[in-house]
């Protein structure tokens, strides 16, 4: 035996051993204990990688990285070596995919088949089906930014930007996915990157060894120990139970698998698995498994040589990682730190792997296939959205009608006001929220989300209540028509300028601290009754807010209770609450929404008091608006009345969603910036300026073209658009297709600018 | 013949046999519904990810571990700084129940060392309370069942704020016997599903 094993040659790569490590060693580590006198050869392609020092390889055999090396010329060397009777054991992902394009299906070269390569692909992994197993919601970045802003909307911050073989980035903003889009894009090919809903749980593995088609054996890990970046520091190694092994023998029978792999996965609050990646290569902790007793490397040679392997004893159903210092190889010095790039402040030395060199250059040759395939099963965001069509169609109306003559002549930057499309936006809504039966529904308009006559004159057209926070936007509901019985008056500084309180009573009066509710109480006791219905603001515990009482205090909680029972019988007591549903996701806000019915519940159960009054402030994205809360209102209005049988009546204030399509922003090229690598830099004359809320969402931007039609300009692409200030931050769209007929003086009217852009718009640069 | 590792865990559950599961006590008046009613509707506000099945990992945030005197009144845990495993193995088991789950107590002995038990006995001597709930070096501990299908449960330690696993055996800080207590519930359960190990309820059982 200890003959045939000398003449067993392995060629394992992957060797670096640090806190994102390759499995390399650890294979090696399992190979020697399996095959004492076989000769194993380390592979890699930076002298940079820490496991070409460690004792159990006789040989390394040392590449240049992969952006010096001919690839062509690998191969051959490559398969001269499996001719002559070595094994290959790769231990990075796309060594292995290249591998298994290049040599086919080599016996001797233990990588999975192309085929097999392929229904493994994130992310939705096609191999999984007919195991107990879910595939997180994602769709791919090369779908419109409005879609991708809405399937972040819909599953909630934060959410993954993930490559298709690795990298991914966590992002909790719009601005951070346009970042991380960016930065990923520098090493796959656009059309690959995709968006995944984040799952919360326990990250559980299962890593097996398979030959042509059949399971060898499988282990379960569970996580015990992770480092900052996720990765495994300490497991727990178990059998994989029966409804997951069963079908995972049969998907391998199918893919024809061979040579290691490992499925990543999440173990959800209800218990159900999440599979979030199939690498195609053993894990880096493969040896923590032979140390259980499962030596999968050992049993993949086994299988494929027919040299028996000395088996050892399980020793320890958990493993976990030390730091060691081993003696470095005289024959590969270790190379001095590099010297950090210019603007970098800290040096940042790049993964020995070099995986998002070889990404590159896989993307020119036949492997591409495997690396640059869109996600086959798309989550399609809802595209039959009637509303957004109806919505989309109104705003085409209004761009068909500006008159080019005009336009020759308009004086930009200029605000356009949509008049059709602001009147369907407060018309839906009233009509949603026509309730005739107890609790009614109110809509509210929110006088700071935009401030314009023309909206507030909808707004009291369609019966809305204003929403006011300060004295001043009371002037200007009153200047528009609406009697104080119409306004609600919320916020932490109402009462400025002057806080006069004279006028007849508001319609409701929401208080935002315990003073202030105080202060309130006595005012009414013995003064004046300023409003039929005084409220607080609650401060949801699970978010991050300055405003409204902070009930996770006990201490807050039970003052609020005790100002609550003295509130005079002949006032409605309401709760408030305000959390915008584009920054924490559809489904956080409908949990706030239970979980503040509840907040009202243990009021009214500690108080004795009755809640008549909730007034909930959506900041709701338009399409949301339509499609999620005005479809959903007697939902809405069932859970409520449940949880709180007392209820009068709710207060329903959308914020931007009534304003934020309605008004667009004309602006005029002053240059045209083109670069020879076909990236066009555009400077017009608007600017941050005039929208300071650009980057908190997907806004689209409208060419007017010479003759007279226009275009909505395109995303992703490789220009952007620039603003007339002389700021570094005054870029107003990136990863933008600007057509290259774009002259200067054409029109670019950024849309979707009706709310916070035209509202908190401020004078800069105008001397 | 037995070893002195079994000789020492039968004596503490005899020790431990007579100890029943904390309880929070009402004084049945406002000041208990008040702290009562802000407890349930805060844990509602934390459900990572709105699974009612999610552990209430928020309790052990707001209260740190340590010993406290008994009995205790639900008026009094807002403000106290420290609750022992008893209690914020009640409060979890209240968390679970009123999310609509059905919970059983667990009361557990741990294997730790003479050396901790030498430390912990000192610390609430400190404080002039009793540590009868150390044996040796094995110590009585408390943690919540919640039932996740037929006769299936979960165990969640709050003090640790970790899902307890039978699988690990022997050894320091695990667990070798525990007791489900399942009286009183509407349905009777006689035997519970902890993973693979089927346990019947109110009995002291070796898991090791
Ligand atoms: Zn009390």
């Amino acid at each position: 035996m200890a003959k045939e094993q000398r003449r067993l040659v392995i060629y394992i790569s992957g060797l670096y051993s640090g806190p994102n490590p390759s499995p390399g060693v650890g294979i090696a580590r399992s190979l020697r204990a399996a095959y004492p006198n076989a000769t194993l050869v380390g592979v890699d392609y930076s002298n940079r990688s820490s496991g070409l020092h460690w004792v159990d390889f006789d040989e390394i055999w040392l590449q240049r990285p992969w952006d010096e090396l001919d690839l062509k010329e690998y191969a051959t060397q490559i398969k001269r070596i499996l001719k002559g009777g070595a094994l290959w054991i790769s231990g990075l992902d796309l060594e292995t995919i290249w591998l298994a394009d290049e040599l086919a299906e080599h016996p001797n070269l233990l990588v999975p088949p192309v085929s097999a390569l392929n229904q493994v692909k994130k992310p939705a992994i096609p191999a999984c089906e007919g195991m107990p197993v879910k595939i997180p919601p994602f769709i791919p970045t090369s779908v419109s930014e409005r879609d991708l802003y809405t399937f972040c909307r819909k599953h909630g911050w934060p959410v993954w930007v993930k490559g298709p073989w690795y990298q991914a980035r966590l992002v909790r903003s719009w601005r951070e996915v346009k970042a991380a889009c960016a930065e990923l894009a520098e090493t796959w090919a656009t059309s690959t990157l995709f968006l995944q809903k984040h799952i919360v749980g326990r990250e559980e593995s299962i890593a097996f060894a398979a030959y042509r088609g059949e399971l060898l054996d499988a282990v379960y890990m569970e996580k015990r120990d992770i480092t900052p970046e996720g990765k495994t520091w300490a497991g727990h190694i178990s059998r994989v139970p029966s409804d997951l092994l069963d079908p995972l023998r049969s998907v391998i029978q199918h893919l024809e698998w061979t040579g290691g792999a490992e499925l990543e996965m999440m173990r959800d609050g209800e218990g159900d698995l999440w599979l979030l990646e199939w690498n195609p290569r053993f894990p880096a902790w493969i040896h923590g498994s032979t140390i259980a007793g499962y030596n999968f490397p050992a049993l993949l040679v086994e299988r494929a040589t027919g040299i028996p392997y000395v088996t050892s004893e399980p020793q320890s159903p958990e493993f976990t990682r030390v730091v060691l210092e081993v003696p470095a190889r005289a024959e590969y010095p270790l190379p001095p730190l590099p010297e950090p790039h210019p603007g970098q402040s800290i040096l940042i030395l790049k993964h020995p792997s070099g995986m998002p060199t070889l990404a590159k250059r896989l993307r020119n040759t036949a492997a591409s296939i495997i690396i640059k395939r869109t996600p086959d099963t798309i989550e399609l965001v809802k595209k039959d959205d009637e509303s957004d069509t109806a919505l989309w169609n109104l705003i085409r109306v209004e761009i068909d009608r500006i008159d080019l003559k005009l336009s020759a002549k308009l004086d930009t930057p200029k605000w356009l006001f949509f008049e059709s499309v602001a009147y369907f936006l407060f018309e839906s809504m009233a009509r949603a929220s026509n309730q005739t039966t107890v609790p009614i529904v109110k809509a509210a308009y929110s006088v700071k989300t935009n401030p314009d006559a023309r909206f507030l004159d909808l707004a009291r057209q369609f019966g809305f209540l204003a929403e006011t926070i300060s004295q001043k936007e009371i002037d200007k509901a009153v200047s528009r028509g609406f009697t104080m019985e119409q306004i609600v008056l919320n916020g932490p500084g109402k009462w400025w300028p002057d806080g006069r309180r004279r006028r007849a009573p508001l319609h409701a009066l929401f208080c935002d601290s315990i003073e202030e509710f105080e202060n309130v109480l006595k005012v009414i006791q013995t003064d004046h009754p300023l409003s039929q219905i005084i409220g607080v603001r609650i401060r949801p515990p699970q978010i991050v807010s300055r405003f409204g009482i902070p009930v996770a205090s006990f201490d807050a909680f039970r003052k609020l209770v005790q100002l609550v029972k003295i509130l005079p019988s002949g006032y409605k007591l309401g709760i408030h609450f305000h959390i915008p549903s584009s920054e924490i996701g559809l489904q956080a806000w409908w949990r706030l929404f239970d979980s503040m019915l509840n907040w009202g519940k243990a009021i009214e159960a500690a108080s004795g008091r009755k809640i008549q009054v909730i007034d909930i402030g959506g900041g709701f994205f338009p399409e949301d608006l339509q499609m999620e809360i005005q479809t959903r209102i007697s939902h809405l209005r069932r859970s409520a009345l449940r949880a709180l049988p007392g209820l009068e009546e709710i207060i329903l204030e959308p914020g931007k969603a009534l304003t934020q399509p309605a008004m667009g922003l004309a602006t005029r090229v002053l240059e045209m910036r083109r670069s020879v690598s076909g990236t066009t830099e555009v400077v017009v004359d608007g600017s941050i300026a005039e929208l300071p809320d650009i980057w908190h969402y997907p806004h689209r931007v409208v060419w007017m073209r010479p003759e007279g039609s226009w275009k909505l300009l395109e995303q992703p692409g490789t220009s952007r658009i620039m603003g007339r200030l002389c700021m570094e931050g005054d870029i107003l769209a990136e990863n933008i297709n600007v057509p290259r007929e774009i002259r200067k003086g054409d029109i670019l009217i950024f849309l979707d600018s009706g709310s916070y852009d035209r509202s908190m718009s401020y004078a800069f640069g105008r001397g | 013949m037995l070893s002195d590792a079994d000789k020492e865990l039968n004596s503490a559950v005899e020790k431990f046999s007579h100890f029943i599961p904390s309880i929070i006590l009402h004084h049945g008046k406002d000041c208990c519904v008040m702290a009562h009613e802000w407890f349930k509707a805060l844990d509602i506000s934390f459900l990572i990810d709105g699974s009612i099945y999610s552990a209430p990992s928020w309790i052990r945030s707001q209260w740190k571990w340590g010993g406290m005197d008994w009995p205790l009144f639900w008026c009094q845990v807002p403000d106290l700084k420290t609750l022992d495993c008893g209690a914020l193995a009640a409060l979890s088991c209240e968390a679970f129940r009123q999310r609509g789950l059905s919970v059983f107590s667990v009361q557990l002995i741990q294997r730790f060392s003479l050396h901790d038990a030498y430390h912990w006995d000192r610390k609430w001597a400190e404080k002039g309370l009793l540590s009868n709930w150390i044996s040796g070096s094995l110590v009585y501990h408390e943690a919540c069942a919640v039932l996740i299908g037929p006769n299936q449960v979960r165990v969640w330690d709050p003090t640790d704020n970790t899902w307890l696993r039978p699988s690990q055996c022997g050894g320091y800080a695990t667990t070798v016997a525990v007791r489900f207590v399942a009286e009183g519930y509407p349905a009777k359960i006689d035997v519970l599903k902890w993973e693979y190990l089927v346990i019947p309820s109110n009995t002291w059982i070796k898991i090791c």
